[in-house]
């Protein structure tokens, strides 16, 4: 499933599609997609959106009822039926597709991304 | 009526413009043009076949370029995380609410040319539940992410690729990333508590000539 998604950070080339800072890279806006995994496939730093391909999380978390030493809860890894993941992709693409750019921003709480001025 | 031959004609025509196809542009202006017994090929050398993609004809010439790939760079950093532990984990990272945790790193320096796969692999388990994900950094660019950390009692191997151009000396970096609203802290596992753990980030690339 391929998303749309406002990109943040510092960008500090052009080059090559584009380059950010280390210490604060290009990235997804930092929102929780869930259990669902991707990579990037386009970073457009005219409109600040990375097109990404999302694949679902192939295992899901299961509180089991019981507590460790520490009292906090037993959870146990088992993998995902083909229903959940499909939630899992419906969760994300909602999560994104169900915002404009500006809502996405203000649910993260992050700055937009900072671009050099391109030459002329 | 005799002719007045006297009179001298007003009429103003002008010569054709003289024009010329040049390497400099493609240009092809209306004029009148002197051409080349040698073709185009002789007024712009590189119009050669070596020069044209293959299969792809251009004024005549078909192509015969095909683009080859060679090794470029490679790179690697293992999981320097070790150290006194209780039972079968060997070495914690604690990542703050929101926050990131470097885990791995390596900075190559990239052909122009090339193309980047970063791998980072790391065995590990977490406190909570969908609270971290491993982020592959390259070039300064997010390019990946995992699905959420395994939990504390199922240490799973998690595995996250990247794929980039890149040029230059580029970092790429294997990352935690913490989306819930408490700390987290990561667990490593080895067979024996105060070993380093096994995992790291490995970055190959290759480009065309």
């Amino acid at each position: 499933m391929k998303l749309t998604v406002p990109v943040i950070g510092t960008a500090i080339s052009y080059e090559d599609g584009g380059y950010g800072d280390p210490d604060d890279p290009i990235r997804l806006v930092e929102l929780n997609l869930g259990n669902v995994s991707w990579q990037l496939i386009k970073l457009d730093l005219d409109e600040d959106v990375a097109e990404i391909e999302v694949l679902p999380g192939e295992l899901i978390a299961e509180d089991t009822g019981e507590v460790d030493g520490e009292g906090k809860p037993i959870y146990a890894m088992r993998p995902a039926t083909n229903k959940e993941k499909q939630a899992f992709l419906n969760y994300a693409r909602t999560l994104i597709q169900g915002h404009t750019k500006e809502e996405l921003y203000n649910m993260s709480g992050s700055a937009k991304l900072k671009k050099p001025k391109k030459k002329r | 009526m005799p002719l007045d031959v006297a009179k001298r004609g007003t009429l103003d025509v002008k010569d054709p413009p003289l024009g010329a196809i040049v390497a400099a542009n493609d240009n092809y202006d209306k004029g009148y043009h002197e051409g080349n017994p040698g073709g185009l090929d002789a007024i712009d050398t590189d119009l050669a076949p070596g020069n044209i993609k293959s299969g792809i004809t251009i004024f005549g010439k078909l192509g015969t370029l095909t683009a080859t790939l060679v090794d470029d760079t490679t790179g690697s950093d293992p999981i320097n995380q070790g150290g006194a532990g209780g039972g079968c984990y060997s070495g914690t990272v604690s990542v703050a609410a929101g926050g990131n945790a470097n885990i791995a790193s390596c900075t190559p320096t990239f052909d122009a040319n090339s193309r980047a796969v970063a791998v980072a692999v790391i065995g590990c388990c977490g406190s909570y539940a969908d609270s971290t994900k491993l982020q592959v950094i390259m070039g300064g660019v997010q390019v990946a992410e995992s699905g959420f950390t395994p939990m504390c009692n199922t240490c799973q191997t998690m595995i996250v690729v990247g794929i980039r151009a890149l040029s230059g000396a580029q970092a790429c970096i294997a990352r935690f990333h913490n989306y819930k609203g408490t700390g987290e802290t990561l667990y490593f596992f080895t067979r024996a508590s105060g070993s380093l753990c096994s995992g790291g980030i490995g970055v190959g690339s290759v480009k065309t000539t």
